[in-house]
């Protein structure tokens, strides 16, 4: 702070205009903050869920593999779409951008459309694991040719959800509905694993920490 | 009841009510707003760049309006199987940050290590990781790590260093000049193998181990003369019924800290066994093992010994036995009725006695081995068929000056030794190294040493790279990287395998000897079922066949009365290794510069311990800078008046005033090793009639008990133990004005728990306050380390502390640690505070911060009874991009301007309520671990549902030892303590 007073006038100055522009950066604004509603961009390979969510029926599960283990569903890697595609449209020039990816070993960039904010963790597993349809969240994707943000995503519209759910007194899904491990154990020969005790009543929670920390 | 409330005291300033203290004390935070006074890191705010930011902000508002930045979502070509994104994988492997080689899991996310916790399968660590363990992961990622070989400091490839050294090897075995490998005691038996290899291959190869504080050595070399083996027996302080140390940190630094942690904890469980070993320490200065001793005597180090013989005499008396050459009783400073009370002591318990000793004193360690063999105690608490063999062949550092002066070397070779810093010698040798034809080190950073080589082949650090470790007889642990090496470096086992002509990756080499020497040891029918169950589980237990230990010879007993008596100069320095820093090699890195010594509570440096008395004769106060002068070295160093120390001694730590470690420890504190003696070759770190004067000059010391200060609150409790066994509710009754009672009225209406409530037990009688947990609190949640000037300023980020409770004569007081995190307080007076509602009660009675909402009012803290709060006053810097690496992803990086504090580790309750969820069953008690709880040598953190009548914790808070902090002010706080029991003997003669 050795020359402070020779700043003054360059102060006077940026207040002067700085001002007026908060202003107008506080009028513009209509809505929730960061609240990406209709949210579509294009994606670096024009991959439509409506083809194999919806017209082949594939499970959401089979490319999202974390989706009920792990917090993040996540994007499949590269070699998963190669398990069809080394076979199927191999000459369709989008599908080249996944081969030449693949031998080239780089990744793939997906513009990312479902985002909450960083000081908030949702976890996937629990979701999946409570019954929940991806489409609750995420829209109809099996229409989708592009992926579109459908929902607000706010904390008021989670909250909104999370308090019907527990005035409604919902069950989580029944011990005999099919989970993708006793799908898998039956494939392999390996015993089932042990059924869900009886189904337990969903309490989701609205502490500040289930979602912040 | 009637006797008043036992006076406790944090500091000396604050028992003499030193008004400067008092005014400092007084404010909740140490000075006014630092906008535009802090010039110091992490960033200079002036008032252009406020205008620069608010402009910056408003243009980000107007983008906000629009859309957020676009993110993208890389995902892998090819994933591995093991890897899901979001989910933890964790690695099974052994420690390398000491000799100690704990067993450690470690825990990775998307590939990169981010936390290191304890393995409970590993017998001898049993799932406790110290300070240093914590640390290791932050080490990884230090950018001032090598990052690839060098010749004269230039970049060189491998191949080519590789050639440059067989050459020079085999030219320096040609002409017949010596080839000498620098390395530690302990590299595990694999790489003990590949030395062997290396030494076959140049015949006139021979190792030179080193190291630094020398404790090792003189065990080892003891048993050499008093059992003919060259070993370290194993100590099993879970069998004693009675500990007796001279001057043996053993809870610290000394051996294997974590381990005798455990096995201490268990032998002094009062409340389970309805009994406790008592521990007598005889030692210089306060340690954290004399803090947690029942009886401590203050005696000078040169006296240690004498004490000690003294003692074998007594015990031969008892014993009626003749030992050679056997000493009258020399005159003391310790009373008679002292030196009789402690062989009594021992003597009574005879076989489940224990007697062990610090320090590099060979003499003295003669003398603990014939205190053990007249007490019966060898084979039981001290095992030395149990034990590790070290090199008998190896030279000494001695003898490798004696041979670089005569230049018969023609190779020295540095594996993991930094003697240039660590050693008085340092400076010749380094001087000595320049017309040796081949010098080399391995070591993972330039370091003292490699500065003054020619080439530098850089090792990984233990996280990356494959090794095993043998730390007792049958139990051999495996060490498996949990990433591939982030910098162009490789093993040393490696090196020497290149260089011995038979080159093999470290991991081959490694699996074949597991293959041929240990698995026919375990048994079973297939190796490679057995490798993977050993990489899962990381340690392996062989059968022990019987095996007999050499007997205790009384010959070498002679020579260790001789030259007992010195006369004590005026002064006399110890030098001693902290327990975050140790011998200096961890000493870059920020969470072990930061922690608090739990004794002296500094940070950020090494300033000299002085006694009380001696500091009110010569007039000096905390931070004056003395010149501490041994022989014709000289070494500036600010005083630290400590309570404990003996009036002639002078403590200072080793470890600091490093030059060459990197950013963060580079010019931190002042190098005490110069200072070292040396005498019959070998270094000496008691060093007798040394001069310390005042320079005038002061430094002002980065200490952090006297910041958040309780007001004289009695916040911890003991009693006695024939006093506990008799009324369980012992020094816990309700005292007058103090404690609980019921509260009939309450301003609050309180909360309901219809599900969980989220609890801490805390054992003040396990605690032995090794702060594992604070480090492994600052791993788990983000806490940025913020630098000597913000410690200065009382901004240290740490969401828990160790509180330091000194009670009676200041010359040589009692300890109590009492660990100290948020209490989530039922009615805490936080939340009624924030006028944003940034902190709140949850449905499960955790007090949640948040961060989102918080404006940064301060008032918490202010309003916070326990002093727990921590105030963002920076963003901390994490601008080095690969230290960004370590952060937790599972818990936010606060940003300047919001409060924070403990949230019980809401995320790993999240975590493993989700698991349990999706698994359809019930939370188990036990299930979730706190990152502090999870570390504890101890095991005195427990943490669980109070809700749940047959949890641990809730059984906790009903025993008679329970009590909770100000329970007169109805905070209802939901951490409960339990009593410190001590077995002094004093009072109800138990």
């Amino acid at each position: 702070m050795k020359d402070a007073s020779t700043r003054i006038p360059c102060r006077a100055l940026a207040a002067g205009w700085l001002g007026p522009l908060a202003a107008l950066a506080l009028a513009g604004c209509s809505g929730p903050v960061n609240n990406q509603q209709g949210y579509m961009p294009e994606q670096p390979v024009a991959f439509s869920h409506a083809v194999h969510a919806g017209q082949y029926g594939l499970d959401c599960q089979y490319c999202h593999v974390g989706a009920e283990k792990s917090r993040h569903a996540g994007v499949p890697s590269t070699s998963v779409c190669m398990n069809c595609h080394t076979q199927v449209k191999t000459d369709s020039p989008e599908i080249k951008k996944v081969a030449a990816a693949v031998a080239e070993n780089t990744p793939l960039a997906w513009v990312r459309i479902h985002r909450l904010p960083d000081h908030a963790y949702f976890n996937h597993a629990s979701h999946v694991g409570a019954g929940l349809e991806c489409q609750n969240c995420h829209g109809p994707v099996q229409e989708m040719v592009r992926v579109e943000q459908k929902e607000p995503m706010t904390m008021g519209w989670c909250l909104d959800c999370h308090r019907e759910t527990a005035a409604k007194q919902v069950s989580a899904p029944p011990p005999s509905a099919p989970r993708s491990g006793e799908l898998l154990a039956l494939s392999s020969g390996v015993p089932a694993p042990e059924p869900l005790k009886a189904p337990r009543v969903l309490q989701p929670p609205t502490d500040c920490s289930s979602c912040h920390r | 009841m009637s006797d008043p409330l036992p006076k406790y005291w944090q500091s000396l300033a604050e028992r003499a009510s030193d008004p400067g203290f008092l005014t400092q004390a007084q404010d909740e935070f140490a000075e006014p707003l630092p906008v535009g006074v802090a010039a110091t890191p992490p960033d200079a705010n002036s008032r252009r760049d406020f205008f620069k930011l608010m402009g910056l902000s408003a243009a980000a508002a107007m983008v906000a309006c629009q859309r957020a930045p676009v993110q993208k979502i890389i995902p892998y070509v090819a994933r591995p199987d093991e890897v899901t994104p979001g989910l933890a994988l964790w690695y099974a492997s052994t420690c390398n940050g000491c000799s100690a080689r704990c067993g450690l899991l470690l825990k990775t996310r998307d590939g990169r290590p981010i936390k290191v916790e304890g393995n409970d399968e590993h017998p001898v660590s049993r799932g406790g990781v110290c300070a240093v363990g914590q640390a290791s992961v932050l080490s990884l990622y230090d950018a001032s790590r090598a990052r690839f070989p060098t010749r004269d400091a230039k970049r060189v490839a491998w191949a080519e260093l590789d050639a440059d050294v067989t050459q020079a090897l085999r030219e320096a075995s040609d002409a017949g000049q010596g080839i000498r490998v620098v390395l530690p005691w302990h590299l595990g038996p694999t790489a003990e193998a590949a030395v062997k290899r290396f030494l076959a291959a140049y015949p006139t190869a021979r190792t030179v181990r080193d190291e630094p504080l020398g404790e090792l050595a003189a065990i080892a070399e003891a048993h050499r003369v008093t059992h003919g083996v060259h070993a370290v027996p194993d100590y099993r302080f879970d069998k004693a019924t009675v500990i007796a140390s001279f001057g043996a940190d053993f809870l610290g630094t000394w051996v294997s800290p974590v381990a005798f942690t455990r096995q201490y904890t268990e032998a002094r469980d009062a409340a389970g066994q309805r009994k406790m070993a008592r521990h007598y320490q005889v030692e210089p200065m306060m340690t954290l093992t004399g803090a947690a001793a029942d009886r401590r005597f203050v005696v000078a180090p040169s006296e240690l010994r004498l004490v000690l013989a003294d003692l074998v005499r007594r015990l031969a008396v008892k014993a009626g036995r003749e030992l050679p050459g056997l000493p009258s009783a020399p005159p003391l400073t310790l009373e008679e009725s002292a030196k009789e009370e402690l062989a009594e002591a021992l003597w009574a318990q005879r076989q489940g006695a224990l007697v062990v000793a610090g320090g590099d004193d060979v003499a003295t360690q003669v003398l603990v081995n014939a205190a053990n063999a007249l007490l019966g105690s060898e084979g039981r608490t001290v095992s030395l068929a149990d034990g590790t063999a070290l090199d008998a062949d190896a030279l000494s550092l001695e003898a490798l000056l004696t041979e670089l002066r005569a230049a018969t070397v023609g190779a020295v070779l540095f594996l993991g030794a930094n003697p240039v810093y660590t050693d008085p010698r340092g400076e010749e040798l380094a001087a000595l190294l320049k017309q040796v034809p081949l010098t080399l080190s391995t070591s993972d950073r330039r370091d003292e040493t490699v500065v003054h080589v020619g080439l530098h082949a850089p090792e990984p650090t233990a996280l990356e790279s494959w090794g095993d470790a043998e730390v007792r007889r049958g139990v051999v642990s495996l060490r498996q990287p949990a990433v591939a090496p982030l910098h162009e470096t490789r093993s040393a086992v490696e090196s020497l395998l290149q260089w011995a002509g038979a080159p093999q990756p470290h991991y081959d080499f490694l699996r074949a000897r597991w293959e041929a020497e240990v698995f026919p040891q375990a048994g079973g029918v297939s190796f490679s079922a057995f490798w993977d169950d050993a990489l899962r589980r990381g340690v392996v237990l062989l059968p022990v066949p019987l095996a007999e230990a050499p007997a205790f010879r009384e010959e070498g007993l002679a020579k260790a009365w001789k030259g007992a008596a010195r006369p004590p100069g005026e002064w006399e320095l110890v030098l001693y290794p902290t327990v975050a820093v140790r011998d200096g090699a961890p000493a870059n890195n920020g969470w072990l510069q930061e922690v608090a010594d739990p004794i002296t509570k500094a940070t950020w440096g090494n300033p000299a311990c002085i006694a009380p008395a001696r500091a009110k004769a010569l007039g000096l106060k905390d931070g004056d800078v003395v010149k501490v002068r041994a022989g014709d070295r000289t070494v500036s160093v600010p005083v630290l008046v400590q309570a404990g120390t003996h009036p002639a001694v002078i403590a200072v730590p080793v470890g600091y005033g490093r030059t060459h470690a990197g950013r963060v420890a580079n010019g931190i504190g002042v190098n005490a090793y110069p200072l070292t003696a040396v005498r019959e070759g070998r270094a000496r770190h008691a060093v007798p009639g040394v001069t310390v004067e005042a320079t005038g000059a002061r430094q002002p010391l980065a200490l952090t008990q006297t910041h958040h200060r309780l007001e004289g609150r009695p916040h911890v409790r003991e009693a006695e133990l024939a006093a506990f066994l008799a009324n369980p509710r012992a020094g816990n009754e309700v005292q007058a004005g103090h404690g609980g009672g019921g509260h009939s009225l309450s301003m609050w209406s309180g909360h309901e728990y219809n599900g969980h409530r989220w609890a801490l037990a805390v054992d003040l009688s396990a605690c032995t306050g090794c702060s594992a947990c604070v480090v492994s609190c600052q791993a788990e949640n983000n806490i940025p380390s913020v630098g000597r000037d913000e410690v200065l300023r009382r901004r240290e980020m740490h969401w828990m502390r160790i509180d330091r409770y000194y009670q009676g004569d200041e010359a040589n007081p009692q300890v109590v640690h009492q660990p100290m995190m948020c209490q989530h307080c039922e009615n805490a007076p936080c939340e009624t505070v924030c006028p944003v509602l940034a902190t709140v009660h949850s449905s499960e009675g955790l007090n949640q911060q948040v961060y989102n909402r918080c404006v940064g009012t301060r008032y918490c803290a202010n309003n916070c009874p326990t002093k727990v709060r921590r105030f963002n006053w920076f963003d901390y810097p994490h601008d080095e991009p690969l230290e960004r690496m370590v952060l937790n992803p599972d818990v936010v990086v606060r940003s300047r301007g919001v409060m924070e504090k403990c949230s019980l580790c809401v995320q790993r309750i999240q975590e493993t309520k989700a698991a349990a969820n999706r698994e359809g069953r019930p939370l188990r008690d036990g299930e979730i671990q706190t990152a502090c709880q999870q570390s504890c040598p101890a095991k005195a953190i427990h943490f669980g549902d109070v809700n749940d009548p047959d949890s641990q914790v809730a059984r906790l808070a009903k025993d008679g030892r329970a009590f909770r902090l100000l329970e007169e002010l109805n905070i209802g706080s939901s951490i409960t303590y339990l009593t410190k029991i001590r077995n002094t003997g004093s009072g109800s003669g138990a």
